[in-house]
């Protein structure tokens, strides 16, 4: 979506902005910080974690160097109006917030709402437990995107 | 995890636990993950008819509801929302 794409860095300084009257904001990736659930490799099969009430244990954190959309990521959890993937997500806003929303497998973005407006932004964390959901973790591929493992608490 | 009904005072029904997964600007005010069903189409809203489609979204005690990003709106669910709790033992 080249029309809507907004470079927050170029213009002031990491700060979010509408880009254009539909109130779609779509950020670069370094206009926000999303390291939030480990990095390592994890094994679905492993063992489980040490404190299975963590969520940052069921986070895939989104970096460079990998595609969680190209990963092996199970079922997801819902389905959009098209019937394509839809995975819960979380991104940080540039009042220092932190908000819930939903990331497209199609898009590869996360959208949230946040004043009043929908924010996609290109980096994203996916709550990847939800729902029985199991994910791999697979070589690197070109992306910006990185996942990490994660496994179903409920096997 | 498990995805749990709000009551009819848009809360969690006690002995359950939200997982954790946001906050508002001043840290205090907490957000969870979520979902709504919403009517598929604008279309569908107005006259009240197809069927609905459930989207993921946040929940907190002050929202009122579950919100949730669709058709690049903003919707505030009333009725229906769910919240991620870790599920019981």
């Amino acid at each position: 979506m080249p029309s809507r794409y907004y470079s927050p860095r170029a213009q002031t300084g990491n700060r979010l902005q509408p880009a254009a009257e539909d109130d779609l904001v779509v950020l670069e990736p370094a206009a926000v910080s999303t390291r939030r659930g480990k990095s390592e490799p994890f094994s679905a099969h492993g063992d489980p974690p040490v404190d299975p009430y963590q969520l940052d244990n069921y986070l895939i954190t989104s970096a460079e160097g990998f595609s969680p959309f190209e990963q092996n990521l199970g079922k997801a959890p819902f389905k959009d109006l098209h019937g394509d993937d839809i995975w819960p997500a979380l991104a940080y806003t540039e009042d220092g917030g932190v908000h819930p929303g939903k990331v497209s497998l199609t898009f590869a973005q996360t959208t949230l709402t946040f004043r009043l407006r929908c924010i996609s932004t290109l980096q994203s964390e996916f709550l990847s437990a939800a729902r029985n959901t199991i994910c791999r973790r697979t070589r690197p591929i070109r992306s910006s995107f990185s996942i990490r493992i994660t496994w179903n608490m409920f096997r | 995890m498990e995805y749990v009904p709000l009551d009819e005072d848009h809360q969690i029904p006690e002995g359950h636990t939200p997982v954790p997964a946001g906050c508002e600007m001043d840290g205090l005010r907490k957000l969870y993950f979520a979902s709504g069903m919403v009517h598929r189409t604008i279309l569908d809203s107005v006259f009240g008819a197809g069927k609905l489609i459930e989207v993921p979204g946040k929940w907190g005690e002050h929202l009122g509801g579950v919100m949730v990003a669709y058709d690049e709106r903003e919707i505030l669910v009333k009725e229906g929302g769910k919240v991620l709790c870790w599920k019981k033992h």
